[in-house]
Formats: structure tokens, C-alpha cells, sequence
């Protein structure tokens, strides 16, 4: 429910800052219906309903504290199946920086590194199987896409550049 | 016409020919299976390759991959919640579900029954009722397909029933995404902040992986992973019970699929899409959808291969593409020196019957093929979780960098994976706001010229009876769930008063 309150906080946020953004969107043909109308009438559907949902949320709230709050039991029992909370910021944090990275070094070195990184964060204990698995991944992607299919991958720049010459 | 046709299945079983379309049929299913290579992606890579090739093996070639890739992605749709093409999303819904509950197999063999009997279905439409659908499509305007764009979201919106708030925050969310860029009728640019690549928009095949396979992954990576039994899947084809079952889900998703599929610009996709929402809406087990049932996994499966053919009615009657992959065909032919419309029956009559009877091949063949297909592709599952993951992750990226070659795309996937989760942990339903995704284009464009044809009068929705018709519709099934629970609750209100009057 805290979820769902806060999810519903942020969503009437965002639906109040792009309803002035699509009000403040540039009207050149002078229509009534202009470019900023659609998204302006969807923004104000969001807000009105994210209130709702809002309300809803904390009406929901006082009656736990009324009952002594009856989803206790349903989070523990959801908590022991995600026991490495963790992980989640761990394996986002990989992502976002092979994302950062992948136009800088290459798909050849990010691929490696990134699957290696995330096969270890996955649960495989030995360093050398985990390598492997970046390794092989990334030969089979290098293969069917930039040699069989001819997409052009990110190649990096400087040395990357020079070494994805090497394979496609 | 039984000439032309048997003409054209005298063509198709020449050796060479019934090489390619062999060739084609398997390249359309592993393109379709592995995401990242979707349908289209395979026919515009062979495009150079058919060049090469006499007409009918070209074409032979370039749409049985089409017709089989548009099945095959429902494989990794089921099996890891990944679509392998965009048209199997809806699969996904009651696919992977099904396979969690170890029902996979049962859930691939209801696709390949479904796809193949709603490719069958559809390239019978294709071949008989050509020009009357055709005809019918063409009397619609921008109202009639506002009105049905309309539709179809409200369709999914009262979907998450008893979250019907949620479904329409999705919605519109969706659509809001779908706005983002610079827009088509003015060029205006709308929520870009000077970025470049938000000029040319988000496209929905991130949202959609980072949504529904990203949260996944992200999700997954928190739980302890015990080794895989070595269990194997192999898709076994509907028994007689469930086939009963599913049936009259066929039979209205492949009508349904057909249909949507020959109106141009509307694509497997929304077929897909549509079919399910409405399998849901007339089921009596509407609210088991979503909780892996055979209808949920035959009702998309069978829509979006009878509307891939759909798709097909209006390019070779009319020159008009119906879809992505139907508007790189018409390429194709172009490039062949044919011209696709009205003369084409007369002028190339022998090839447009050559391909006619290859596409009935093509989707019998899903029957033949798909089962010991799968079980090679489905070898997958003995690797563990700790390996398969971040392949999932790696398919993931080349699948969404593939679309536009656009790191921005991969970033925008990952933003989305992290929206998917949290929705996902709030109980969001996450279907609708791929649908306003995928629609909203069509409903802002067509909204738009809509009003423009009628001087901002909004009667133009009323005032014709095939848009009247689908918005009498829409708000019937905004409606329904609200009347629904009111009749429930005086049901209920009535029967404890009977009680409370016996006792």
C-alpha cells in the first residue's frame, strides 16, 4: 500500500509537470485541436485518476491501521523469496553503466565484461565459468548479428575500434 | 480461379521452389524465436539475397519467413516471458504463466495448433474473400478509425477489472509515450528537451522488452536459483478436451485477426492484442486470464497469424501494405518489376497463386515442423538461470539496439525495466500501457484528422454508423464492469435480505 501511495505521488507529479509542458506546446496552426491537446487530455485523465488512486491508497491505509495491518504475513512471505534485495541496485547499476560505456569501448569489451559481471551477480560461483559465458555470449552475438546479418554494432573508439575490425 | 490455384500448387512443388519455401519456413521460425530478429528484420536482410532469384522463389522465400516467424515468437515468449517477435506480447500474458505452472509444453502446443489453424484460416480469407474485405476496409476514414483505436484501448483498460483505475492510468501513460517526438501533423516538437534522439520518439519495442523481460530479469536476480531438473520440454499438441476448449476462441480470434489485420496500419500486434482483451471480456473464466489458461495463449496466437495474412489482402488487391513487413514486400515486388493491385491477378496471375498456395503450405507446415523445432530450441531450458539470464539480458539489448541501432534505445529500456518492476510490485497491470503505446499513434492521428475534415465539429464520431458503432462499444465496455458489480452487489443485497427474511 506504502507502494502504491507513493507510485501514485510520483505519478501525480508527472502528469501535473507535463500537462503545463503540453499546455506550453507550440501552437502553429492555430487550430483549436493543436499539437499540445491529445497529450494535455491524456495528462489531465492521469492526474485526475492518480488522485483517485491516491485517495484510495490512503483510505485503504486507515483501515489497516483499524485491522493491525493484514498484509504483514504476504510481505514476509514475499521477502523470502527475493533474498538478495540487494542485487536488484547491483544488476541496474551493471546495466546502466554497460549502457554508459557500450558507444565508448565497443560491444566486444562491454559484452564481455557486462555478461561476466552479471553471470556472477546471477549466482555462478567460479570466475573462469563466468568468463567463459561472456565470452561465448558475445562470439555467438558477433556471429549472428554484425557478421550473418550485417547490424552494425557499436565498435567504440581508439584501440576498441581497431580490435572490432579484427571480427566484423 | 481453381485453375489458378491449382496452377499455383503445380509451381510451388517444383524442386527449387519447395527448397525455399522449406528454407524460409525454418529461417522464419528461428528469426522468429530468438528476440532481437523479428519478422521483418529477416525478410529485409533476404531482400538483396531474392533479388537474385526468379519471382516465385523470391516471394516464396520472403513470405513464408513472414507468415512462420509471426508463430515462432511466441516461443520465448512462453517459455521466458521474452517476446520473440512483437506481435506474440499478448502471448506472453498466459504463456509464460503457464509454463511456470510446467505447463510449458502444453502452452506451445496450443500455440502451434492456434497459429497454424488462424494462418490456415486467414490465407483462406485471403484467397476467397479478397476483393469484398478489401472493399469493406476501404470505406473506412479517419472517424472510423479513431472510433476503433478508442475501442481497442478501453477494451484493454476494463481488462484489469477491479483495477480499472490502473488500467487507465496505463493507458494513458501509454499514449502520453506515444507522443513524445516530433509530431507528424505539424512538426512540432513535444516533451524533447532539445534531445535529438527524443525527436524522433520512443519507440515500443524497448518499452515493451523493458517492461515485461527486464523487470523480469531484475526481479530474478534477487531470488536464489536452484539447478534446472532435467526436465524436458517438448510441446504436445491439445487434446480433444482442450481443443473443444479453445475452439470457439479460434474461431472469433482468427475472424477478429483477419479482419484487423486487412485494415491498413493496424497490425498483428493490435490483432493480437485485441483478440485476447476480447477473449477475456466474452470468456466465463475472464477472470483466470492472465493466470495461464489455454484460451489466453490461443486466443493472440491464432489472431496474429489470421491477421499477418490479413495484412496481406489490401497489398495485393490494392497496392496498399497492411503492416510493416507487407510495406517492405510491396518493396520487394517493386524491386521485381511487379506492381501489386487490381491487375495484378490478371498480369501475374500464376506467381500471386504461387504464393497464395505457399503461404497455405507455409502455415500447415508450423504443424509439421514446430514440434521437433521446439524441442531443439526449447535445450535451452537445461542451462541454468545463473547462464540464462544474462543471455536473456544480452538478447535483450540486441534486440532493442537492433530497431534503430540507437544505444539511446538500450537506455531506454533499461528506464522502462526499472518502471515495469515497480508498477509490476504495486500490482499495476502492465498490458495497457503497451497498448497505448501501439495505439496511440493511430488514435492521435486520426483523431486529429477527424476534426480537421469536420471544422473541429465533433459529430463527425456521431454522425456515421461504423464509428457510432465502435463507440457505442468503447463506452459499453467502459461501462460493463461498473454495471456488472452494481447487478452483483443487488444480487447480493437481495439474497441477504432472503436470508436474513428466513432465518
Amino acid at each position: 500500500m506504502q507502494l502504491e501511495r507513493n507510485l501514485s505521488i510520483i505519478m501525480i507529479v508527472f502528469s501535473s509537470f507535463f500537462l503545463v509542458m503540453s499546455l506550453q506546446v507550440e501552437n502553429r496552426t492555430g487550430n483549436i485541436i493543436s499539437a499540445g491537446t491529445w497529450p494535455a487530455a491524456l495528462m489531465i485523465l492521469m492526474l485526475v485518476l492518480s488522485v483517485i488512486l491516491l485517495m484510495r491508497a490512503l483510505k485503504a491505509k486507515d483501515v489497516q491501521n483499524i485491522k493491525g495491518d493484514p498484509d504483514d504475513s504476504a510481505d514476509a512471505d514475499n521477502e523470502d523469496q527475493l533474498v538478495h534485495p540487494k542485487k536488484f541496485f547491483l544488476l541496474f547499476a551493471v546495466l546502466a553503466i554497460y549502457t554508459l560505456i557500450l558507444g565508448y569501448v565497443g560491444f566486444i569489451a562491454a559484452t564481455i565484461l557486462g555478461i561476466f559481471v552479471m553471470a556472477l551477480l546471477f549466482g555462478i560461483k567460479s570466475y573462469i565459468r563466468a568468463l567463459l559465458t561472456g565470452i561465448l555470449a558475445t562470439a555467438g552475438s558477433i556471429v549472428l548479428f554484425p557478421i550473418l546479418l550485417n547490424l552494425p554494432f557499436p565498435r567504440g573508439t581508439g584501440i576498441f575500434y581497431t580490435l572490432s575490425l579484427l571480427f566484423y | 480461379m481453381i485453375e489458378g490455384l491449382l496452377g499455383g500448387f503445380g509451381n510451388l512443388f517444383e524442386p527449387f521452389n519447395f527448397f525455399i519455401l522449406m528454407v524460409g519456413v525454418l529461417l522464419g521460425f528461428i528469426g522468429g524465436g530468438i528476440p532481437g530478429i523479428s519478422g521483418t528484420m529477416l525478410v529485409i536482410i533476404l531482400l538483396p539475397v531474392s533479388y537474385a532469384m526468379d519471382p516465385a522463389a523470391a516471394f516464396l522465400l520472403l513470405t513464408s519467413i513472414y507468415a512462420t516467424s509471426v508463430f515462432s515468437g511466441s516461443i520465448s515468449a512462453i517459455l521466458f516471458r521474452t517476446p520473440g517477435t512483437p506481435e506474440a506480447v499478448a502471448t506472453v500474458f498466459d504463456g509464460y504463466p503457464m509454463a511456470k505452472k510446467g505447463e510449458g509444453g502444453k502452452a506451445l502446443g496450443i500455440s502451434i495448433f492456434s497459429s497454424a489453424t488462424g494462418g490456415v484460416f486467414g490465407t483462406l480469407v485471403l484467397i476467397f474473400l479478397t476483393p469484398l474485405l478489401a472493399s469493406f476496409a476501404l470505406s473506412f476514414s479517419s472517424p472510423e478509425y479513431f472510433a476503433l483505436a478508442l475501442m481497442g484501448l478501453t477494451v484493454v483498460a476494463s481488462l484489469s477489472a477491479g483495477n480499472l483505475v490502473k488500467g487507465f492510468i496505463g493507458v494513458s501513460f501509454g499514449l502520453f509515450i506515444a507522443t513524445i517526438g516530433i509530431d507528424t501533423m505539424t512538426g512540432v516538437p513535444r516533451f524533447t528537451f532539445g534531445s535529438g534522439q527524443l525527436m524522433s520518439g520512443i519507440d515500443f519495442i524497448p518499452v515493451l522488452i523493458g517492461l515485461f523481460a527486464i523487470s523480469e530479469v531484475l526481479r530474478r536476480v534477487q531470488q536464489v536459483h536452484k539447478v534446472n531438473t532435467k526436465q524436458k520440454v517438448s510441446s504436445e499438441l491439445p487434446n480433444w478436451n482442450v481443443m473443444k476448449r479453445i475452439s470457439g476462441v479460434i474461431g472469433r480470434s482468427s475472424l477478429l485477426g483477419v479482419f484487423i489485420g486487412i485494415l491498413p496500419g493496424i497490425g498483428a500486434t493490435t490483432a493480437a492484442m485485441l483478440s485476447y482483451s476480447e477473449a477475456a471480456r466474452w470468456s466465463k473464466r475472464s477472470k483466470e486470464f492472465g493466470t495461464g489458461i489455454p484460451e489466453g495463449v490461443a486466443a493472440p496466437e491464432s489472431a496474429n497469424n489470421a491477421a499477418a495474412m490479413g495484412a496481406m489482402v489490401p497489398l495485393l488487391s490494392l497496392g496498399i501494405p497492411g503492416s510493416a513487413t507487407t510495406a517492405i514486400l510491396l518493396g520487394a515486388f517493386i524491386l521485381h518489376g511487379i506492381q501489386p493491385g487490381p491487375l495484378m491477378f490478371s498480369t501475374q496471375g500464376s506467381l500471386i497463386y504461387t504464393i497464395l498456395m505457399g503461404l497455405l503450405v507455409a502455415n500447415l507446415m508450423i504443424l509439421l515442423i514446430a514440434k521437433p523445432f521446439i524441442s531443439i530450441f526449447s535445450k535451452i531450458l537445461l542451462v541454468p538461470y545463473t547462464v540464462i539470464g544474462p543471455l536473456i539480458i544480452l538478447f535483450c539489448i540486441v534486440g532493442t539496439f537492433a530497431v534503430r541501432n540507437s544505444i539511446f534505445d538500450v537506455a531506454m529500456m533499461l528506464v522502462f525495466g526499472i518502471i515495469g518492476y515497480y508498477l509490476e510490485n504495486a500490482k499495476f497491470p502492465l498490458a495497457p500501457i503497451v497498448l497505448g503505446v501501439v495505439l496511440g499513434p493511430i488514435a492521435e492521428d486520426q483523431f486529429r484528422r477527424a476534426m480537421q475534415m469536420s471544422n473541429n465539429d465533433i459529430s463527425i464520431f456521431f454522425t456515421r454508423p461504423i464509428a457510432l458503432a465502435f463507440i457505442i462499444l468503447s463506452i459499453i465496455s467502459i461501462l460493463y464492469p461498473f454495471i456488472n458489480k452494481w447487478i452483483k452487489k443487488r444480487r447480493n443485497q437481495g439474497g441477504g435480505t432472503d436470508q436474513t427474511v428466513a432465518s
